[in-house]
């Protein structure tokens, strides 16, 4: 039923609108529509004797619909609905059309178009509102608790007021304490309180409070629901210690070894990686800091917890170091000593100078574990009573062969030669590897009940017998085939694989005196070549590119270098003669696929003397043994699928066989993945999928760098090394594994080196403890996150890339009684107390082009709080004081600035900061006085940039949770900057203190206070009311398809199962009106925003005059 | 010889959430755009049916704009994202029939973008001014149907 009788009341808004637009044309224009019954013009609609104009027309002109054409219906649609009310016209008959900040302002240039538009968006209005409902509010339910985000200081005067008020209260903090911003300050202008002696009281309110709840190292994750009804998702950030069971007595951070920069103290001092931020912290808990898993970790194929034993050892604690190593390696002396380190490749140091040894304080506290009687122990789990066998007892067949018997089943390992290792054994030279190493950590193996069958070849014969006796058999023969040159003379070559065989296994090799030329650049070619050497031979190594492309290990060629192997670059050989080789010569080309430059034949030929040639060009894979097994094969490798199983199902394979020749940790790493997916098979588990690489993005703390170069390892003498089999690498001393170890950068945050967990009576930390999740239902949201400075880096120019020079925020920690320096500035780089100090004032502030348009408000009553402390604590020190404008706005700041001046004598200088830089020691800051117009310099010691303040960097994923504006700066929007500060457009969710915008103390305790009072408006009513603007079905039209329900982002909607028609929850549904533009039929539709009402309305618009 | 320059008509959806409350910041701050843009509030982007548009271009205007939230932002969750979709079929109908499919507009612009609210305006009014009048309006056989 369209209405007939409107009233149209055109509100002047004083000037605002009439100034601009023509109301009395427009009041005549609109009279002239049939359907409306009155239409007059006010000067304040809004006002009293406004509103009751209204009540009096409605009654008089008995109206059955009111359209009030003025401002934004954000700012008076409630008035002018409550005013109709009143008159007895059903609220939801009111319309507003916005003709104002629609119409009068944007146009204000022109005024006929205004008006036009004024007349225009009223019709459409008017259209729109003849087909409204009369509608009553929903009544909902209110919880009755709140929830404040934000520990600083207007978040807990905001949740006092709350707890005071008898309503439960929850409180989430980010960080471990409660404080915020304000407990880093060192005093507070303009009363120069301290803010440890005037928080802390509220901290400990909060903290001890019977109505609140705190969640500290909390964030909230999820939110959902409405008004009075949000169940909030919080997530419990792992502080890897049980805060019911610390007592926080502190051992644990005397023994840790991993020391941070201190995010308390904004980097200007260290903490451990498990600490409490500050003495005064609520609650008195301590929190361990792990950023994640660190780079050396991640790529280790293996995992071992690389920054965990450096940290043990950094600490001298060798026992502990050790432990770390077995706690995913039985093997350490043997990775210690020929690993080929991926985790030294990834390490962060290297972004500095050298990665830290890793591989080598490994192998230190493998050796001291032998020396100090100190041995691994499988962990046996109880007997599963299965047997595997495993064939190979290389790198592969240990790894698998270690695991499955510390998962309980009964392992038999088989290998054709004399000697445990495999390649370990007869590849790698005894100098680097001797076998005493590889048979002491196979031992604990054998004591584990593992069994060797040696001297026993698997083949095609017994094969089949092994597959009946056993449950599972993995197969790691690894790969031993070389590859083949096809030039003449080849017959005449030893192959490098062949020659170390014999040698490591014992047999003679008379090459004592000969001149022995190895053909190759890879770790075969160097181990052949020292392996000579030491058999008396004349040397030479033959390489086709040059020296940077060789893919031996570098430490290994400067050692080869150093016993005295020659070296010949860019020649190819040709032909093996009697006594002589023919090489070609090569030149480099183009980089190729592995991005070493390729070697280009040149046609020309040199002939070099040789007795003996040995070929290490490499190995190929060989899988014809295993095909004689049937099993099938890819490119001459054991075929395997994700798991690591092969095409007999309970024939796994692993290592070389698998990957064709690889390095050891490689090897090893996926026979543990066979291993771990034998026994899920054998357990009737689901196999998991391979997974060996792992990355990790984190880097270390540069600025914490101990400055040491990479420590050398001891070595054996020379003429030793030359003539012996002896190990020719002694590694580390006691004192440089400590000093290495050193070096680590810390990427991962907490090592997870376990010394803490030693020394804690109460048994409270847990290094494996994950996050959790709480959910919490509360009526109203008050979000106060705070504040950020701009990093001093984001202004080079102004030499932010110097350690002395430091943001306001670092330099109140300097001048904190409470904090690193006691109080007494002192410079970063040196700890010299400086003679003379620079403040610059609007850093980035006011500048668009280098920061933010605006001021931010409290740079110059902090500055000059600064100036006056560092000279009220050290008088002689000169303060020079650089600003634009002093902006000293509030209660006693003016009088404050004047102190400064007067009282301290501090040197204010009217001018722009154009450029700070170092000259010698000092910091020459350039500006201009701007009251004389002239240049200024001045030398000194420090400088203090006051630089702007942006909201808290996580707040932007917090207001999307929370669906609330924000702007580019992180500042959270208000629904009226003058009118409505504290609230938000999500009803029940308000803003408070430095979140909103950057603000003072003051101001942020008085929004604090103000935003509970707004929260307890809402949560002291018995039941709220929600707009009944939602969608409603059509049961006669609805077909039931279910193209809504699709739609509806908050469930809302269901089928009905029996009439097949869509049903809508009230309870539940936002009114967004996504499912009415899906619909087919027009069925579902959201009410007064009906389709035929909004065509109404535009076909108003859309018409050409 | 004085012609006198075409005006548009352009017709502008705008969610209550992020768009309208930029034009109402954009008039609060008194930046100024042209009167050719007709704006009508709608609360959610996704509320707005192709429907809407179609007949707004039957029925006079050269082009029309839908004003969301930025994505991920939507007060409604997810509504922006049914919006992109929407458009997306919209400009293909547009096209099926041979028609610009740049006289539909679809911009995110946040309650804090007055400044962008006004600039859009003022860009897409030129754009569509130099573009000249939309034919869709003369095309009698798709003439408006009734609504009741």
């Amino acid at each position: 039923m369209a209405m007939k009788r409107i009233g149209v009341f055109i509100c002047h808004c004083g000037r605002n609108i009439a100034g601009t637009v023509d109301v009395k044309r427009v009041a005549e224009e609109i009279g002239k529509r049939e359907d409306v019954a009155f239409s007059t013009t006010y000067v304040f609609m809004c006002s009293q004797p406004g509103q009751k104009l209204i009540e009096d027309s409605i009654k008089k002109y008995n109206l059955d619909g009111v359209v009030v054409a003025n401002c934004s219906p954000t700012l008076h649609e409630r008035t002018m609905r409550n005013a109709a009310a009143r008159a007895g016209l059903n609220p939801y008959r009111v319309e507003i059309a916005n003709i104002r900040e629609w119409a009068a302002w944007p146009h204000e240039d022109n005024p006929e178009a205004a008006t036009r538009k004024a007349i225009r968006i009223i019709n459409a209005t008017i259209e729109k509102l003849k087909a409204n409902a009369s509608l009553h509010p929903i009544e909902v339910p209110v919880v009755k608790r709140a929830l404040v985000i934000g520990g600083g200081v207007a978040g807990m005067q905001a949740a006092l007021d709350l707890a005071d008020a008898g309503i439960e209260t929850v409180v989430v903090e980010k960080n471990p304490s409660l404080g915020g911003n304000m407990i880093r300050l060192s005093e507070t202008f303009p009363t120069l309180d301290c803010p440890q002696c005037i928080l802390t009281p509220k901290m400990n309110d909060v903290g001890g409070h019977p109505n609140i709840k705190l969640y500290t190292y909390s964030e909230v994750e999820e939110v959902d629901g409405y008004l009075g009804n949000f169940t909030v998702k919080i997530k419990r950030k792992s502080p890897f210690i049980d805060w019911n069971k610390c007592t926080g007595c502190g051992e644990c951070a005397k023994v840790c070894p991993t020391v941070l920069p201190s995010d308390f103290d904004l980097g200007m001092a260290t903490r451990k990686a498990t600490h409490i931020p500050f003495e005064q912290a609520v609650p008195f808990k301590y929190t361990i800091t792990y950023n994640g898993v660190p780079p050396c970790n991640a790529a280790c194929p293996l995992h071992l917890n690389a920054q965990g034993y450096v940290a043990a050892a950094k600490a001298g604690r060798f026992d502990r170091s050790i432990d770390v190593v077995w706690e995913r390696l039985p093997f350490a002396g043997i990775a210690g000593r020929i690993c080929t380190h991926p985790c030294e490749t990834a390490c962060s140091r290297g972004d500095i100078d050298k990665p830290v040894g890793i591989r080598e304080i490994k192998r230190f506290v493998a050796d001291w574990a032998v020396k100090n009687g100190r041995k691994y122990i499988l962990r046996v789990k109880e007997e599963k009573g299965k047997k595997v066998a495993i064939i190979g007892a290389g790198a592969a067949g240990l790894m698998a062969a270690h695991d499955l018997r510390e998962m309980g089943y009964d392992v038999t390992v088989y290998d054709k030669l004399p000697v445990v290792g495999g390649m370990l054994a007869v590849g790698i030279p005894p100098y680097r590897l001797p076998q005493e190493v590889i048979d002491y950590e196979v031992q604990p193996l054998k004591d584990a009940g593992v069994k060797f069958v040696l001297n026993y070849e698997v083949n095609d014969k017994n094969f089949g017998e092994i597959v009946e006796k056993y449950d599972a058999v993995i197969l790691a023969i690894g790969t031993h085939k070389e590859r083949h040159l096809g030039i003449p003379g080849e017959d005449k070559a030893m192959h490098a694989l062949e020659f170390l065989k014999k040698v490591n296994l014992g047999e003679k090799v008379n090459i004592e005196g000969k001149r022995v030329v190895v053909i190759g650049g890879g770790n075969s070619a160097v181990d052949a070549a020292r392996t000579a050497l030491r058999l008396g031979a004349d040397v030479t190594i033959a390489y086709r590119r040059t020296r940077d492309e060789m893919p031996a290990i570098p430490e290994e060629i400067v050692d080869a270098e150093e016993e005295g192997v020659k070296f010949e670059f860019l020649v190819s050989p040709a032909e093996i003669m009697d006594g002589k080789i023919k090489m070609e010569k090569m030149r480099l080309g183009e980089k190729d696929a592995t991005g070493r430059r390729k070697p280009i034949p040149t046609g020309e030929f040199v002939e070099i003397p040789a007795d003996i040639v040995i070929l290490a060009v490499g190995e190929v894979p060989d899988a014809s043994w295993a095909e004689k097994l049937g099993i099938k094969t890819e490119r001459n490798r054991i075929k395997v699928n994700e798991y690591m199983q092969t095409s007999i199902p309970k024939v796994f394979a692993a290592g070389d066989a698998v990957t064709g020749a690889w390095d050891w940790v490689h090897a090893a790493a996926y026979g543990r993945w066979a291993a771990k997916n034998v026994a899920n098979m054998l357990e009737g588990e689901p196999m998991e999928e391979v997974r060996i690489e792992m990355s990790s993005n984190l880097r270390g703390y540069k600025e914490l760098a101990y400055p040491a170069k990479r420590h050398e390892t001891m070595k054996l003498s020379m003429e030793e090394r030359k003539t012996t089999f002896k190990e020719f690498n002694l590694g580390y001393s006691e004192e440089d594994v400590v000093d290495e170890a050193k070096r680590c950068l810390g990427c991962g945050g907490c090592a997870k080196c376990g010394l803490c967990v030693e020394v804690c009576d109460v048994k409270a930390i847990d290094l494996q403890m994950k996050d959790w999740y709480v959910e919490e239902k509360v009526g109203s949201i008050i979000v106060a996150t705070g504040y950020e400075v701009m990093p001093a880096e984001a202004f080079p120019e102004l030499g932010g890339k110097y350690p002395d020079v430091i943001t306001s925020l670092q330099f109140e920690r300097l001048l904190a009684p409470s904090g690193p320096t006691a109080g007494i500035p002192r410079r970063p780089s040196d700890g010299k107390i400086p003679e003379s100090i620079a403040f610059v004032h609007c850093v980035g502030s006011r500048d668009p082009q280098n920061g933010v348009p605006y001021c931010s408000r409290i740079c110059c009553m902090y500055t000059i709080k600064q100036a006056m402390l560092v000279k009220h604590a050290m008088p002689d020190i000169a303060v020079y004081d650089f600003y634009i404008d002093i902006r000293s706005n509030g209660k006693g700041y003016e009088e404050f600035y004047h102190r400064a001046k007067e009282e301290y004598g501090v040197n204010f200088i009217r001018g722009k900061v154009s450029k700070v830089y170092k000259v010698g020691d000092k910091y020459r800051v350039q500006g201009v006085d701007t009251l004389t117009g002239r240049i200024v310099e001045v030398d000194v010691d420090m400088v203090v940039l006051a630089t702007a303040a942006k909201g808290s960097s996580t707040v932007k994923q917090l207001a999307k949770k929370l669906r609330i504006p924000y702007d580019e700066w992180g500042w959270l929007k208000e629904t009226h900057l003058k009118l409505k500060p504290l609230e938000t457009p999500v009803g029940g969710v308000f803003i408070a203190g430095a979140a909103q915008f950057i603000k003072d103390i003051t101001d942020s305790v008085s929004q604090g206070s103000g935003a509970a009072a707004k929260a307890m408006a809402i949560l002291s009513k018995p039941q709220l009311e929600k707009e009944p603007l939602l969608a409603r079905v059509d049961t006669e039209i609805c077909a039931g398809c279910g193209r809504c329900k699709d739609q509806c982002a908050y469930g809302a909607i269901s089928i009905d199962p029996v009439r097949h028609v869509a049903v809508v929850n009230e309870a539940l549904c936002e009114g967004c009106g996504a499912c009415s533009a899906n619909c087919p039929t027009t069925a579902i539709q959201v009410v007064n925003f009906k389709k035929s009402q909004v065509i109404r309305a535009v076909d108003v618009l859309a018409e050409v005059f | 010889m004085k012609e006198k320059k075409f005006e548009p008509v352009i017709v502008g959806f705008f969610c209550n959430w992020c768009t309208s409350a930029a034009a109402d910041l954009a008039g609060t701050s008194r930046l100024h755009y042209p009167p050719n843009i007709r704006p009508i509030r709608v609360m959610c982007s996704s509320t707005v049916d192709p429907v809407y548009m179609i007949r707004a271009l039957q029925e006079g205007a050269d082009a029309t704009i839908l004003g969301g939230c930025h994505p991920g932002d939507c007060h409604y969750i997810t509504g922006n994202y049914k919006a992109r979709r929407r458009i997306a079929i919209v400009k293909t109908v547009l096209k099926s029939l041979e028609f610009d499919d740049d006289r539909v507009l679809l911009e995110w612009i946040s309650g804090s973008e007055g400044p962008k609210f006004a600039r859009v305006m003022n860009e897409y009014t030129e754009y569509i001014r130099n573009k000249g009048p939309s034919d869709f309006k003369y095309l009698d056989s798709l003439g408006g149907e009734e609504v009741e």
